[in-house]
This record gives C-alpha cells, structure tokens and sequence, in this order.
C-alpha cells in the first residue's frame, strides 16, 4: 500500500512539473506584453522595460520554468504584477469561496444523484427508473450556464427567494448566497452520479458474493447497502474525483454570472490581463488541488476494495 | 468489522427538507437606501477590483472611482449638467492671475486621517511636484508637464507656477487624480507609493474593509466637513460583466449599476421595476483605423475610397441599437473642439470610382475586431457595406490580451500585416486627451494607423497651451480635419452609457455618465 501511495505521488509530481512546463510554453506562444498591458498606455518605456525584467520575461523561456521550479521550492509564486501583491496570497483570498462553490456542488451532486441511482437500481424497470433515466439526461444535455441563467431569473429576479450576485458575509448569507451557483455548477452531475451508480449497482448485484448473501438468507435491504452499494460506490468515486476538475474549470462560468469571487475569476482575468504571475500560480494551485483530490481518490479506493488491497499486497 | 452504511430515514429526510425550506424561505437582500430613512448603505457597481489608490500610479476607472470618494479634490465636476464644468473642493479660490501663475487658497480645517494633522499649502506643493517628478516615473506625468514648482505663499495659500500656459489644468488635471492632496508624511511613512492600503484619507469617506475581488466597503468619515455626505456607507462590489450587474440590480443586491450596450435599448423602453435607467454620451471614442504602413493600404485613394464606402449610420446602428449617435471626429460632444460634420460622407458610387483610379478592384482587406457584441455587429455592416464597392473584408476575432499588441511595433513585426480595425479610447475630459495617441511619437505604439503629420503634431502642443477657448476648439477641430483628410481614419461614434438606479436614491453623475458616488443622495 506505501509503495503504491509513493509510485502514485510520483507520478503526480510529474503531472505537475508537464502542465506548468506546458503553461510557460502557451504565455510565451500569446501575443501581448505584458508589461504594457498591465502598466496602461501612459507607461514610460523604462518603466515597462523596468517591470519586463522583474518578471523575467526578457530571459529565455527555459529559464523562465526553471525560475518558477525553484521559487515554488520556496514557496515564492511571484508577485500580482498589477497590485504588487504576493500571488499566493491573491490566490488564498480567493481559495475560500471557490472551495465552498466547489464543495456545495459536490453536494448537489453526490447526495440526489447516489439516492436516485440507489432508487433506480433497486427500481430496475420501473416508472421512477425510467423517469430518473429521462431527468439525469436531460439535466446532463443543458448547458450549466444556461441552467445559471434560467435560476436566476426564476429564484432572483422573478421570485426573490436568492440574491443574485456576490458571496456574501456571515454563515447563513454564504449559504444563501451560495444555492443558486451550487445547483448551477452540480445538477449536470446529479445524472452522472445516478446513471453510473446504477449501472454500477446492476453489475454488482450479480455477481457471486451476492447470490452468495442471498443463499445465506441475508435480507434484500443489507445486501444492498452492505454487499452491492459499497463496491458499485468505488467507480462513482473515481468519476466524482475527475468530477472535481470538471467544476474547477465549470467555476469560471459560475462566478461570473453570479458575480462571486473566486480562483475561476481570477485566472480568467488574469490571462485576459497578461498577470502571468498570477495566471501560473493559480494553475499550478488548481493542478496539485485536482491531482490531490484524484490522488485521494485512488488510495480510498484501494482502502476500500479489498480487491485492490489484496493485489497491492501480491 | 461491519460497517453501518449512513442510513436515508423519515426523520433526517424531514429534517434536511425543513433546512432547505428555511434557507429558501430567507427573503431577498433589498436594497438598503429604499428601506432606511437615513444612514444606510448604498451599494454600487464598480467595474473591477481596486488595484492602485495612489494618485500617482492609479490604474483604471474603479480605482479613480473611490479615490473621489477617500480623498478630498482639489476641484470637483459638477454634476446633473451637460457641460463638464469643475467647481473648487478643498479649494476655496483658484484663480488665473497671469498665463502661468495660478493662485489657490485651501478651506482651513480639512483633517487627514491618523496623525497627519490639517491639510496645508505644503501638502499641494508636494502633491503635484510629486507627480511631475522624472525620479517617481508617474505615468501621469504629462498631467502636470508644465509644472515648474508650487510656490506656498501663507499655511494654505499658494501659487501653482508653470513653464508654459497648459489648458488642461482645468479639465483633467485638477479635478481629477492629479488634483489630489496627500501629506508627504504620510507618503514618506508608505515608502513613497502605496497600492491598495492609503496611508491617509481625506475625503468624505474611508475605507473599511476590502475583501479582494469581493467587496470594498467604505465608511463615512466623519472628520470631512466640505460638504455634506448622505449615506453611512458605500459597498462596491467589483462586478465585470454588466450583464451580471444587471441582474443583479433587478434582482435587489445593489442601487446604481451601469447596463451592457445591447440591454440598453430594452431600459429606455421598459424602465426596471425598481428603479430608472438613464443614457448618458460616454467620452469613449469609436473609429475604424486603417494602418496606412500596410502595403495594401499605401495609397491614400484606396483608404478614401474605403471611407467613402463605410455609411456610419449604419454601422452604429448595427452597434449600438439606437443608443448611440454617429460622430464626426474623436473629441465627444460638451468638450471644447467637438467637430459636428465629416469631410468625407457615404458616396458608394465615389468609392468604386477611387478603387477604379486606383487600380484595386477586388481588394481583399482583414478587419481586426475584439471578441464583443458590438465589434462583431459594426464588423459585420463593414464587411456588408465594403463588399457593395468591391471590397472584400475578412473579420478577424482577437481576445483582448491579443487585440493591444497587433499594431505595437515593439511586440515584432506583425504591425505591417494589420490592415483595418475597431477601436475604441477612453479619455479624461480635455481634448488633448483624445488627441495625444495620434502624434507622430506614437506610430507604432498607439497610433496604429501611422498617421504621421507635423502640422497635427504642431497644433497638439500648440492646444495645450492655448487658453483662449475659440482658438483652442479651431485648433482640435482642424486636426481632426487633418486624420480624416490622411484617409486613416472614419469616425463611428462615442460611445453611450446606461444607468441604473434604484428607487429611493437620487444618482450624481458627470455628463459623460461617472458617477461621483459621495454626492449621491435620498429622493
């Protein structure tokens, strides 16, 4: 199991070490100076040439990467060339609110879409399999933001139950605040949560160990919950792990439309300002974040399949 | 061991639908300044996070927007008018003595924040010298470039000495950023510059939190006695994209937003439930440049042509959707040097003719655009409108990043391929603001066109120092002549600007549509 964690976060370095490799290569392929378009028309040449040199962008792309290798082995991500500030605290402000974005979510997706896949495979062929089948691809074909656009205009503007912009401040104004982009962001994979646990579920439920089960006269419901959930629940696992990257990426939409600050925000408008410090941080955050969480995937996985341990151990 | 799976009974389901009910059931935020009588918070737009609060080194319109409202101006632009005329703030005379002296005299008692005492004649002459100094490298330098020194003459009176006359010091030097007063303390005690923590506050109100990219909230300051302040507090929230602004200003989150261009039409027409909207001619300036160092482009018959082949009605219409009017030149209506007619019109028949002449029948041009509704839609009437003469027009899409280097000389030599293009600059309101772009210093730099004519650059310094107000319009109405005359340039339009404002509270705006939000008032 040790050697398995240690080979898995090895290989999760690299990932980390190719997309930042690859991210200098893109910036350095844009057109657009960034010094100037950060300092505005009315910068002095020596000004811009002054700001081009502190970024390093007047040294060789290759020494640029190997730069940013060896401040991240310090902990220095450089500073927001607009601002000043150092990135890592840019991005930390922003961290909260997206982790929350992201984690509510998750839940939007996670808790309906394992109901509704309990429900449809113990369901199998029934009204409420077929209904549940019908919704999650519905829900799964709108565009999200179309789905943010049409919330907000029923539960904000016509209804007034949520606010419609911004991330608010004390406990319950996060949470109100915070419904709307949720469902905006997670209701697509309520129906991918549901239609692969089913499956999932359906494939369990005849295999051996649970004619097995029900031979020893082991009751429907524990069979289910204990025999077929546990291991059907280890591929929707691994597809909600991708499925943080998914809304990672998906939180750019969202925080625009709603007006909510965030990591998405900020990297978009980062790029559009050629802030390459803070575009590089930001990816290089996002990228271990999405490569941790698959990362903790994998090793629960291989905690909960006694299969996997099993093959890990020989 | 066996473990009990989490197990979906009657009572947590019960219990859970009870929360989310009750979350649901929390009534929408409204907007403060319609529910409180007095105090109260009014919540505003601003169009992006606050990035630099230094008079010297400020950056976009957000942060200019809350310098007004966190320090005292020199002067201020009167608002609800129709003509951009600036009244004294922390000033309580300013007068012109002579071409090049300028006397002030400050009102007693304006109080900095923290332990920098009352606002002094010293503090003036640091300011603006501060501003003109090579050594700080302001990019606002050019605000006071005619600045030799501030001579203080008594604790609040002084004189403001300069080399040479300079018109703009009325109009975009003192009551805008470069008007501000700081104490050189307080200065000195932030390392010389600062960005987005002030050392001091002056003005009407302070900041009292700033969460990055979520909110600024300012607070009344109750040391500030120039004139009166109505509400309590003044949430910003950056908020880009207008259409999220004006969702969220339907929706009750905030009192005073600015539209989107496209949703304009449908405001003047249905005014929100809770609020008004108003139009406003914005200072921003729209053409269609040709770039007169491209090959294809050389000869001045073939760009007349293509002027004569562009109807600027119709292109703004496209654009604009009836917001906006067709312009004749760069300097917007209220403004000194405002043109009111074209040299060269829509005349399709004279447009074939030139392309005939010139020997480029078939001409196959590319129109470099930003990726926005309104570029698209004016690039496509082009496009419609020059394929009429027998010119075909391909459009090409950049994100911004991309769109402001293709004609900057120094990103390589891609300049040389730019062709046709969108543009559009924002400006202060003086006319040497809008002109400034087209000298020849800056061919290959922000004159993408590389109109390079002396006499232009010749009446651009000799406006500046022009104070009679006659001449000086005839000297910017005769250089806009000029880059229509080089074929360069077809005017489209200034660009107009919506606003929205919740019932309950009575907007101050600067003609060209900024707000001076610590003048807003209860109506």
């Amino acid at each position: 199991m040790l050697s398995y964690g240690l080979k898995r976060l090895g290989l999760s370095v690299a990932v980390v070490v190719i997309v930042i490799a690859a991210l200098f290569v893109m910036i350095y392929a844009v057109p657009g100076d960034p010094a100037r378009v950060a300092l505005g028309p009315r910068a002095s040449d020596a000004l811009v040439a002054e700001l081009r040199a502190r970024l390093g962008l007047d040294l060789p792309i290759w020494s640029q990467i190997l730069r940013f290798y060896g401040s991240i082995l310090q902990g220095d991500l450089g500073r927001d060339v607009i601002s000043g500030a150092p990135v890592l605290k840019v991005i930390l402000a922003q961290l909260p609110d997206t982790l929350r974005l992201v984690g509510g979510a998750m839940l939007v997706a996670v808790v309906p879409g394992i109901v509704l896949g309990v429900i449809s495979a113990t369901h199998r062929g029934s009204a409420i399999d077929r209904l549940t089948s019908v919704l999650s691809v519905s829900v799964m074909a709108v565009p999200s933001f179309v789905i943010a656009i049409y919330l907000l205009l029923i539960f904000s503007i016509n209804l007034g139950w949520f606010p419609a912009i911004g991330a608010g401040q004390g406990f319950w104004d996060v949470a109100h605040r915070l419904v709307l982009p949720s469902l905006a962001l997670g209701l697509a994979w309520i129906g991918y949560t549901a239609r692969i646990l089913r499956a999932s579920m359906l494939e369990v439920t005849g295999q051996s160990h649970v004619r097995t089960a029900r031979a020893f006269g082991i009751s429907d419901r524990r069979i289910m919950y204990d025999y077929v959930l546990r291991i059907a629940i280890l591929p929707t696992i691994t597809v909600l792990g991708l499925g943080i990257g998914q809304m990672l990426s998906g939180a750019v939409f969202a925080e625009i439309v709603f007006g909510r600050p965030g990591i998405g925000k900020l990297v978009y408008d980062a790029i559009l300002a050629r802030n390459y410090p803070v575009v590089t941080g930001t990816v290089l955050f996002t990228t271990v974040f999405f490569v941790a969480v698959n990362l903790a995937a994998d090793l629960l996985i291989a905690w909960l399949d006694p299969r996997v341990r099993h093959d890990l151990a020989h | 061991m066996i473990r009990t799976p989490y197990r979906l009974t009657r009572r947590g389901l019960l219990g859970h639908g009870l929360a989310a009910g009750g979350l649901a059931a929390l009534p929408a935020t409204r907007a403060l300044a319609q529910t409180s009588d007095e105090g109260g918070r009014l919540r505003a737009r601003l169009y992006a996070d606050i990035q630099n609060l230094d008079p010297a080194f400020w950056t976009s319109a957000s942060d200019a927007l809350v310098m007004e409202c966190i320090y005292a101006f020199a002067m201020q632009f009167e608002t609800g008018t129709d003509q951009f005329t600036a009244q004294p703030v922390a000033f309580s005379r300013i007068e012109q003595v002579d071409d090049t002296h300028i006397e002030f005299e400050l009102h007693e008692g304006i109080m900095y924040s923290g332990d920098y005492g009352e606002m002094t004649a010293e503090d003036v002459k640091f300011s603006y010298e501060r501003i003109a100094d090579p050594e700080v490298d302001s990019p606002y330098a050019e605000d006071w470039a005619q600045l030799d020194h501030v001579e203080v003459t008594g604790k609040y009176s002084g004189t403001i000495v300069l080399k040479a006359p300079f018109a703009p010091l009325f109009n975009s030097t003192l009551p805008a950023t470069s008007g501000i007063i700081l104490p050189q303390a307080a200065i000195e005690a932030a390392g010389g510059q600062f960005t987005t923590e002030p050392p001091v506050y002056s003005g009407p109100y302070r900041i009292r939190s700033w969460e990055p990219r979520t909110r600024v909230v300012l607070e009344r300051n109750p040391d500030f006695t120039l004139f009166e302040v109505e509400f309590d507090e003044i949430e910003l929230i950056p908020i880009e994209d207008p259409k999220t602004a004006e969702l969220g200003f339907e929706a009750g989150d905030i009192d005073h937003a600015q539209t989107s261009i496209s949703s304009m039409a449908r405001y003047a027409e249905t005014p929100p439930a809770r609020g008004s909207f108003q139009r406003f001619t914005g200072l921003n300036y729209y053409w269609l440049g040709m770039n007169e160092g491209n090959a294809d482009l050389a000869d001045q018959n073939i760009r007349r042509a293509i002027q004569h082949g562009i109807s600027r009605e119709a292109v703004v219409e496209a654009a604009y959707l009836g917001a906006a009017e067709p312009a004749a030149g760069i300097i917007a209506p209220g403004l000194t040097g405002h043109r009111e007619a074209n040299l060269y019109d829509y005349d399709p028949e004279r447009a074939r003719q030139l392309l005939d002449e010139a020997g480029a029948s078939g001409l196959r041009v590319s129109l470099a655009i930003q990726q926005t509704a309104e570029d698209l839609a004016a690039a496509q009437v082009i496009q419609a409108l020059l394929a009429d003469i027998g010119v075909m027009v391909q459009i090409d899409q950049y994100e911004s990043g991309t769109f402001w280097s293709l004609g900057v000389e120094s990103e390589g030599d891609q300049w040389r391929d730019l062709q046709l293009f969108l543009f559009s600059f924002t400006m202060q309101p003086d006319p040497s603001w809008a002109t400034v772009w087209f000298t020849p210093a800056q061919v290959g730099v922000w004159n993408w066109q590389r109109f390079d004519n002396a006499e232009y650059a010749e009446l651009h310094r000799a406006a500046a120092s022009e104070l009679d107000t006659e001449a000086r319009a005839e000297m910017y109405v005769r250089m806009q002549d000029l880059m229509e005359e080089s074929g360069d340039f077809v005017f489209l339009t200034f660009e107009p600007v919506g606003i929205l404002t919740a019932d309950g509270v009575e907007d101050a705006m600067r003609p060209d549509g900024t707000p001076i939000l610590p003048r807003f008032t209860r109506s």
